[in-house]
């Protein structure tokens, strides 16, 4: 198992080492540079930011330079603002941490309740009914989702403003628009994996001994029952950061999400670079723990590679 | 066998049947069984009659109105819905239902030729690795792992800004990134049937491997195709629309129901239904391919279908 652990680790270093590569060319081989998009500047002065930023060397220099600061945990200063990238990631992560977050606790927090009373009370009317509701939310993009929702709560019903990240009200719908999608997702896996479980021979014997029926769901059915809604979490992850780039622009929410795209459009190379690298570790790390959350809860992954 | 003496060998036969040659002969095919599974599936058909609508509606409607879906008349922007335009107008005074029309034919082309794209890399990919087999099928299939382990909306987003946006471009972003799936759906597919006794029989039969191909492995292979084409469309067009609505996609003046949304999104205040109409169909169409592809995948692949 740690043999299986330091592969994975070794793995997430190597992409990781990719992401970098790939992303640091291909932002440098896009026509334009961080100070075509302002007003027209003399041609020395520009010169002299070029030299500044050092963006004047060969590539292939700038680039050893990037990862040399990037090893030390320096993500260099901005070219289009006056604040270091750290600086910047630093003030608009946490923000689209605490978004994540609620999202992520309003997926698993609806969705996992749901899956399981479908799958106890499989077809009946408590499974059809929010199975179906399901279906809906699973086709509902979050850039319909979102504004439909400021729609009804924002300006008709008037319960929560429409814009901004001020109150903590101002969580609910931005929250919500990425959650609700994720819930829906998570009750059908979740319905799935414990119908899979309880069809099981030793559910079955757990029966036929007397063991009680919330016994027989709590602890014999839910620990099997859970595994594809923990490979699921990897991918949610990746899924509730894009729903962030969506939800941050519809309600003007000052997170990375948004800044993300704002410096792609201003081609801020450094800014970009610094986001798409802690997105990407961010991923990473999050697809490596529930690999090994997934080979400690089921002994079967344990002798796979062997 | 023979435990049962008593039984005549005439007895032991299966009760006579009128037997159509002819149709023992063709037999029915795995599309009749199909379509007549799929016609007791009402969401299913009524999601099909949906798209035919959609269809027609954004492809045949544009020629039926009488408006353009660039021409702006700046006397009559932001007008709410009239006989004179069902839909309103939008902030440059446009027709908003032709831009509706328009956006959808967008939102449907790029569906639909990016699903081509993805379709025609992910099963050459996934058949040539499973064909191959071994050593070459495994790193190919690592290679679908590490690139779907990338955070990939993020590449198409940092691809979409920094060159040059062309809907050339966004074709092949979009394809580039929905081929994984497909390809790994093809490679378990082909492998499964590779191993399967119908091609071993033909193998016995002595048929020969292009006859294997054709008349055995690929008409198998594409139910499961036909299936994941169906509910690839779908995510395509939200890929698109993503790009869109974030002002990545296409490009202005022309719409799609992306941008539709967005704008409608950005005017909710006072112009609800500026977002209301477009996001309707979008959801709708959305709705209706997703519904069709699970009736599809039940009708195709009765096995795979959900517990």
């Amino acid at each position: 198992m740690f043999k299986f652990i330091a592969r994975r680790i070794l793995q997430s270093i190597i992409v990781l080492f990719v992401i970098t590569t790939v992303t640091f060319f291909m932002v440098h081989a896009a026509p334009g540079d961080p100070f075509s998009a302002e007003r027209k500047m003399p041609e020395h002065i520009k010169q002299r930011l070029m030299e500044h930023y050092g963006l004047d060397k060969p590539e292939i220099v700038q680039y050893f330079h990037y990862v040399g600061s990037l090893l030390k945990g320096d993500l260099g200063p901005s070219h289009v603002e006056t604040r270091s990238v750290n600086r910047i990631i630093g003030t608009t992560f946490p923000v689209s941490l605490e978004l994540g977050s609620w999202a992520l606790l309003i997926a698993l927090g609806i969705g996992l309740p749901v899956g399981i009373i479908a799958a106890v009370f499989r077809n009946t009317l408590a499974d059809y009914i929010p199975m179906s509701m399901a279906m809906i939310g699973i086709c509902l993009p979050t850039f319909v989702l979102g504004p439909v929702l400021a729609l009804i709560f924002g300006v008709w019903l008037g319960w929560f403003n429409v814009s901004g990240w001020f109150i903590p009200a101002d969580r609910v719908l931005p929250a919500l628009t990425i959650g609700l999608v994720y819930a829906a997702i998570i009750a059908r896996i979740t319905r799935g994996g414990m119908l899979e479980v309880l069809n099981q021979d030793f559910i079955r014997t757990a029966k036929a001994k007397g063991v009680p029926f919330p016994r027989i769901i709590f602890f014999h059915t839910l620990k099997g029952g859970l595994l594809p809604v923990i490979s699921f979490l990897g991918p949610a992850l990746a899924g509730i950061i894009s729903g962030s780039f969506v939800v941050e622009t519809i309600f003007q929410i000052p997170g990375m999400g948004r800044q993300f795209v704002q410096s792609a459009f201003n081609r801020d190379y450094a800014l970009v670079m610094g986001t798409v690298i802690v997105y990407a570790c961010l991923i990473i790390v999050a697809n490596l723990l529930v690999d090994i959350v997934q080979v400690i809860l089921n002994p079967r992954l344990r002798f796979e590679d062997s | 066998m023979s435990k049962n003496p008593q039984l005549s060998p005439s007895e032991k036969r299966l009760p006579d049947v009128p037997v159509d040659l002819d149709a023992i002969e063709s037999g029915t095919s795995l599309w009749q069984d199909a379509w007549h599974r799929l016609r007791k599936n009402h969401m299913a058909l009524i999601s099909f009659w949906v798209l035919v609508f959609m269809v027609i509606f954004c492809f045949v409607g544009p020629f039926l109105t009488s408006h353009d879906f660039r021409s702006n008349d700046l006397e009559k922007t932001l007008l709410s819905p009239s006989s004179q335009h069902w839909f309103g107008t939008d902030d440059l005074g446009r027709d908003q239902l032709t831009r509706v029309m328009i956006g959808g034919r967008v939102s449907l082309g790029v569906g639909i030729i990016a699903t081509t794209v993805s379709l025609l890399i992910g099963v050459t990919y996934g058949a040539t690795a499973a064909y191959i087999g071994g050593k070459v099928d495994a790193s190919m299939m690592r290679l679908v792992d590490v690139l779907y382990a990338l955070p990939f909306t993020i590449f198409v987003i940092l691809l979409m800004t920094l060159f040059e946006r062309s809907i050339v471009l966004l074709f092949i972003v979009i394809g580039a990134v929905e081929w994984l799936t497909m390809a790994r759906i093809v490679r378990g597919q082909v492998l499964s049937i590779k191993k399967q006794e119908f091609v071993e029989a033909a193998v016995s039969l002595g048929y020969s491997t292009r006859r294997i191909i054709l008349r055995h492995i690929i008409p198998n292979v594409l139910g499961v195709v036909v299936v994941y084409a169906t509910l690839t469309v779908p995510s395509v067009m939200l890929l698109e629309s993503f790009l869109s609505f974030l002002g990545l996609g296409v490009q202005p003046p022309m719409p799609s129901w992306g941008s539709l949304i967005k704008l409608g999104a950005d005017n909710i205040q006072l112009y609800p239904y500026l977002l209301v109409i477009p996001a309707l169909f979008f959801s709708l169409t959305l709705f209706s391919l997703n519904f069709l592809g699970d009736g599809l995948r039940d009708a195709l692949d009765p096995k795979s279908s959900k517990d």
